[in-house]
This record gives C-alpha cells, sequence and structure tokens, in this order.
C-alpha cells in the first residue's frame, strides 16, 4: 500500500521545514522521498538531514485512548537521507497491530519533491488531518531558519509546534541579514492568515546595523498587525551588546501594544556558551531547545 | 580555512611568512589520551591487532566501523604552552564525508580551548566541509599561550604540522599532579562523542573539561561487545576510575546477559580496588528490549556492591523527563551537548565523592 504525502496543503503552506503526518498499525514502512535544489555552501555546523534529508518520529495512539489533547509525547526515531535505506521498523516500538502516528520533517535548505510512504499489505495507513490549538508565524534568520542544527526536528520552531500543537508558517533566511528580506516578504505577499503568536528574531550578531534601523520597525508593526502577540528576542554575545541597545532604542520608538522582549542572551553567558553555541556565531541543538523552553513559558502565560 | 592538494603546499590565503612547521606525529609527549605510552611517534590506534580482528564475528557493521575509526582521534587532546603569537595547522584526515548525525564541527572538529588555571574558555572550533579531507587553519594564542584543542571523535589524522612563530618555544602543558592518572572510559558510538557539537562536548571530554582531568576514551562506534580480550586491555591500563557504557551494541538481551556481568568481573579482576561506574543503556524512545538491558545493568552493579565492590550505577533514562527525550537526543540514543553535560556532571559527581 502506498500513500502520498505530499498533498497540495503540504506544497503550498509556509511551513519550513515542511511537516507530513500519518497514522497506521504496519510493524514497518518504507519512506520513498527525494529532495531537489539542495544546497553545496559550507555548512560545518549543520547536519545532513537537516540539509537534505528527513527525521522521523512517532507517538502512540492507544497508550491514552482519552487524550485528545495533542499533548502526547513525540519520540525520535531515526533520520536519513535519500543515500540510505528508508525502511523504518517499528517492532521494538509499537505491538502488532498497535496503531501509531509518525510526523516526518523535512529539510530547510532543499526541497522535497515526493513523499510516498510504502506499508505492507493488509495494514492501515492514513494521513493526520490537522487540528492545531494555535497558529504561530516564525520570522527571522539563520538561527531560525535552524543553521547550527543537527536534524530539522531540534530547531527550535519545530520544538515549539510539537510541543504546543501549533501550525507554523517560517518567513525565514539563510542570510545574516534578513531583516530586509522579511520587509521585502511581506511587501510582495498578502498575508490573509491572523496568528495566535509572532515570533521575530530582533537580532543576529552579524546583521549590518543599517538594515536594523532600516527595517525592523516596519517588520515588527506589519507582524503586530498579523498576530495577536508578537514575541521579539534577542541573542547576542558580549561582544555584540551595543547592539542590544539599538534594538531596545528602536523598540521604544515602535508604537505597538502587543509586543513582548525577551533577552535570550544568557546562551553566550559562561554557564551555556560552550554547550548552548560554537565560538559565539552560531546556536547549536541545546541552544535551541533552551529557546524553546523560553518561548513556550512566554507563550503559555499570553 | 584554506583547502590543499599536498600537505606541504604554500598557502595562498594565510600569511605564512616567518612560520616554521612541526610535525606532531614526531611530539608524542603533548598529545593525552593515547593508549601508546612508550612510542617516539604519535599513534592513534588504541586497540591491539587481537581487539580488531575479534570484530569479525560481529558482523560486517562492526567490521566496518572498526576499520574505519580504529585510529580516530576520540578523547584525545593536544594541550602545549607557546610563546608564538599565532599557530597554522595542516592537517590530512583519512575521511573526507561528513556522519549523517552529525554536525562536521563534532565529529571532524580541532576543539580549541585556552586555559586559565583550572578553567577551559572555548576559543573556536574548525573542521573542514564535506568533500575535503585536506586542509590549512590559521589560530590566535591567548595572551598566557596555554592551549588544549580537543581532536576530531569521528576521523582519523593522518598527517598533522603546527606551525609556529620561527624561534618560538613549545612545551607540554601537564594536568595538575593529582589529576594526571586518567579516568578511562569504554563505550559505543555515544562514549565515543557522536553528536556532540564540537569535539570537546563529547560526555567523556567534557568530563576532562570539568575535572581538569587526563582521560582515556577507548569507545568506538557498534564495537562495544564486552569481550575478554577488551576487558584485558583496560585491565593493562592505569586508570583513576573505569567508566562502562557497555549495553547497546550487544546484539540482544540473551547475549547481553551472558556478557555483561562477565564483562564487568573480568575488569574488576584487573583492578580490584578501582572505583568503576556502569552505565545503563542511552535509549530515548521507550525501545522494549532497552529495559531488560538496563535491569541487567542494574543487577551487575547490584552484585557488585553487595560484595563490596567500589562501584556506581548511572541510570541515564532518570537523567532526563519523558517530555524532554526528544529534545536531549538528536534521535533515539545520540546526545545534544546539553545532555553530554548532564552525564558529564553525573559522573564527575561520582568520581568526587569517590
Amino acid at each position: 500500500m502506498a500513500l502520498n504525502l505530499l498533498t497540495e496543503e503540504v506544497k503550498t503552506n509556509l511551513s519550513n521545514p515542511k511537516v507530513f503526518k500519518f497514522k497506521t498499525d504496519a510493524q514497518k514502512f518504507k519512506i520513498n522521498f527525494s529532495v531537489n535544489n539542495k544546497s553545496a555552501g559550507n555548512y560545518p555546523h549543520m547536519g545532513i538531514s537537516l540539509r537534505e534529508g528527513i527525521m522521523v518520529l512517532f507517538r502512540k495512539v492507544q497508550e491514552n485512548p482519552d487524550d485528545n489533547s495533542n499533548e502526547r509525547t513525540w519520540y525520535n526515531v531515526e533520520a536519513y537521507t535519500e543515500r540510505f535505506d528508508t525502511t523504518v521498523y517499528m517492532h521494538h516500538l509499537v505491538h502488532p497491530d498497535e496503531e501509531y502516528e509518525i510526523m516526518i520533517y523535512g529539510p530547510v535548505l532543499s526541497q522535497i519533491e515526493s513523499m510516498e510512504i510504502e506499508t505492507p499489505e493488509n495494514t492501515n495507513i492514513e494521513i493526520i488531518e490537522n487540528s492545531f490549538d494555535k497558529k504561530f508565524l516564525v520570522c527571522g534568520g539563520l538561527t531560525s531558519l535552524g543553521i547550527g542544527c543537527t536534524t530539522p526536528a531540534s530547531i527550535f520552531p519545530s520544538i515549539l509546534c510539537r510541543k504546543l500543537n501549533a501550525s507554523v508558517d517560517n518567513i525565514t533566511f539563510n542570510d545574516k541579514n534578513y531583516l530586509n528580506h522579511v520587509h521585502d516578504y511581506f511587501k510582495k505577499n498578502t498575508i490573509e492568515k491572523e496568528y495566535d503568536v509572532g515570533i521575530l528574531e530582533l537580532e543576529y550578531s552579524n546583521q549590518d546595523d543599517k538594515i536594523t534601523k532600516l527595517y525592523l520597525q516596519k517588520d515588527i508593526e506589519y507582524m503586530s498587525k498579523r498576530c495577536k502577540h508578537v514575541i521579539a528576542w534577542i541573542c547576542v554575545p558580549p561582544y555584540r551588546e551595543y547592539k542590544k541597545d539599538l534594538v531596545q532604542d528602536i523598540i521604544e520608538d515602535t508604537p505597538v501594544d502587543n509586543l513582548v522582549f525577551e533577552d535570550l542572551s544568557f546562551l553566550y553567558d559562561k554557564e551555556y556558551s560552550d554547550i548552548c553555541t560554537y565560538s559565539g556565531n552560531f546556536i547549536n541543538d541545546s541552544g535551541n531547545m533552551m529557546i524553546y523552553r523560553k518561548l513556550s513559558e512566554i507563550i503559555r502565560g499570553l | 580555512m584554506e583547502y590543499l592538494t599536498d600537505i606541504h603546499d604554500s598557502l595562498k590565503t594565510i600569511n605564512e611568512v616567518n612560520i616554521e612547521y612541526m610535525d606532531l606525529f614526531e611530539h608524542p609527549e603533548l598529545f593525552y589520551g593515547t593508549t601508546n605510552f612508550t612510542g617516539k611517534h604519535l599513534d592513534f590506534c588504541k586497540y591491539p591487532k587481537k581487539a580488531r580482528d575479534e570484530i569479525s564475528q560481529f558482523g560486517q557493521g562492526a567490521v566496518s566501523e572498526m576499520n574505519n575509526l580504529n585510529s580516530s582521534s576520540c578523547g584525545v587532546r593536544l594541550r602545549f604552552k607557546t610563546n608564538s603569537k599565532r599557530l597554522i595547522f595542516k592537517v590530512k584526515f583519512k575521511r573526507k564525508w561528513g556522519y549523517l548525525k552529525m554536525v562536521n564541527w563534532g565529529s571532524f572538529g580541532f576543539d580549541v580551548y585556552g586555559v586559565v588555571g583550572e578553567e577551559y574558555v572555548h576559543r573556536t572550533v574548525f573542521a573542514p566541509s564535506d568533500g575535503h579531507d585536506l586542509f590549512a587553519e590559521m589560530i590566535d594564542v591567548p595572551y598566557n599561550g596555554q592551549l588544549c584543542i580537543f581532536l576530531p571523535n569521528y576521523n582519523t589524522i593522518e598527517e598533522l604540522y603546527m606551525g609556529i612563530d620561527e624561534g618560538s618555544t613549545v612545551v607540554t602543558l601537564p594536568y595538575p599532579p593529582k589529576k594526571r592518572v586518567p579516568v578511562l572510559f569504554y563505550g559505543n558510538s555515544v562514549t565515543q562523542g557522536a553528536a556532540a557539537s564540537h569535539s570537546g562536548n563529547s560526555f567523556p571530554n567534557l568530563v576532562s573539561k570539568i575535572l581538569n582531568r587526563d582521560i582515556i576514551n577507548i569507545s568506538c562506534s557498534a564495537c562495544c561487545r564486552g569481550t575478554d580480550t577488551m576487558a584485558d586491555l583496560i585491565g593493562q591500563i592505569n586508570c583513576h576510575t573505569i567508566v562502562i557504557d557497555y549495553t547497546r551494541n550487544a546484539y540482544n538481551i540473551d547475549v547481553f546477559k551472558k556478557t555483561h556481568e562477565r564483562f564487568y568481573k573480568r575488569v574488576r579482576e584487573h583492578h580490584p580496588d578501582k572505583h568503576i561506574i556502569l552505565m545503563t543503556s542511552q535509549s530515548f524512545n521507550h525501545w522494549f528490549d532497552y529495559d531488560v538491558f538496563d535491569e541487567i545493568v542494574t543487577e551487575t552493579c547490584f552484585n557488585a556492591i553487595s560484595n563490596g565492590e567500589d562501584t556506581d550505577l548511572v541510570y541515564q533514562k532518570e537523567l532526563f523527563d519523558d517530555d524532554e527525550y526528544d529534545m536531549i537526543a538528536i534521535d533515539s540514543t545520540h546526545y545534544t551537548d546539553y545532555a553530554m553535560n548532564v552525564v558529564a556532571k553525573t559522573i564527575c559527581d561520582l568520581i568526587e565523592r569517590f
């Protein structure tokens, strides 16, 4: 039995990485997928599955049959690229005939061209219709895109959406100067959706200050109109501390009343920097987990 | 970083004026964590021929990993003090393609720390991009000239030159006298350092940084099988504490039941008075078999303690909440740096209590 997961809805939504979900009772399944537009850049700080592969997670359906809250925990299964055998064996994780759900994250630096699941005969499989509790809009640069992570499941927007059962639209760019690209995107595309929370990466430490001065206020104002709440977060190493002042000055002059400013620069403090960052430049999987923890705390309190 | 076609290529983008190169393979005294203590030539291989050969009984996967990784520089540190203002490294690797679930700064990284008193201050990490095995990189030397560079956990260094300012000196940077006897680690891919975002953040390397103590890491992905040969090898090494992370490389429950306690006892025969820490499995998706594996490890530990032996247990799954499992490992097993740090601190607490 084969099931195509690359539906029109998935193709056209703004999530990056793309997320695919299905449920099945098969003890094994094969993921037939292909990607195109692979990025050939210099990425010693990114895992291959994040660049051009996929990450598979699962959760059980029957463990808490009354629990429809969508808060049941997802567990990691495995990462794959096209070069590896993509048969997923589940017999060590679920009992025969037991139904479970699978979530697959696509890559962020290449595009999924096809995504089909093959299961043995006499097994059931169906796409899970999305039913989200919240809608997020994530705008930003390298960190929001996932540069510094090993797999697409480790990026903080992926964790937030997984843990809070939220959909996400990502307006994120692989460029140290990204606030201008976010602005251009908003200018060229009319977004009709209303979001519960907008999450804006305020400043990447290497962003040109001129870009920040020109576009930050405009980006916040636009997000403020489309989102019930906007969380603007900053994370800069001590030697870029002045950038924090610049951003705070701009925010004070921005006439919006639904903005929360969060300073996550503690990731570069002595206690965290070795574990959460690379050489004061990029944030790794652990740093993304820390960002998730802080942002989820704020979101739950909104 | 500059990529080369020959290790002796003149550099185009890095200034080599007034730089003289030393072949670091001729300076084993600058390296910590190797097991060939008597050689005049640096040798990263930690496994005697018998240990390498016996892996053939465990299948092609294990053979391939042993062939690939038997001379990886996992857990090895280049430590020295110099008055050179800058250093240029020229490196030839065995492998040029990255691993599926590791970033290259983790698997292939030269992870550079300044040593200030007992503290390690991260300065930079460098590793080539995929497709490159020959490269040069320049780093600045801190004011006090003291560096500890954690070498790649998942690659073999075939050639290694260090360029220093002409006329400058490089001397050894030993650990404090009471911390020179190493902590010994024996385990699987996680113990070898898989998925740490930079080389210095595998949990054995973190233990070394936290305690400012020497370590030896004889872990090899897929090859931790609890054999007599490896128990005897561990038996020959003078060490402070032995951390045995033998679980998931065992083929199945029956094999593990037959080999775990037997392996522990054989190590214990060699080291009757040493502190030994046993680790349960790293399994963060409720894989059925590993609950039984953990019971077996717990039983080995309980029996040892009942026998009056100095043995401790680290129950790895209990170090984390269930709802963290998808974040503390990048798959079902391999820790992120945060989790590596939690495990390292737990081991350090046990070592310091001892």
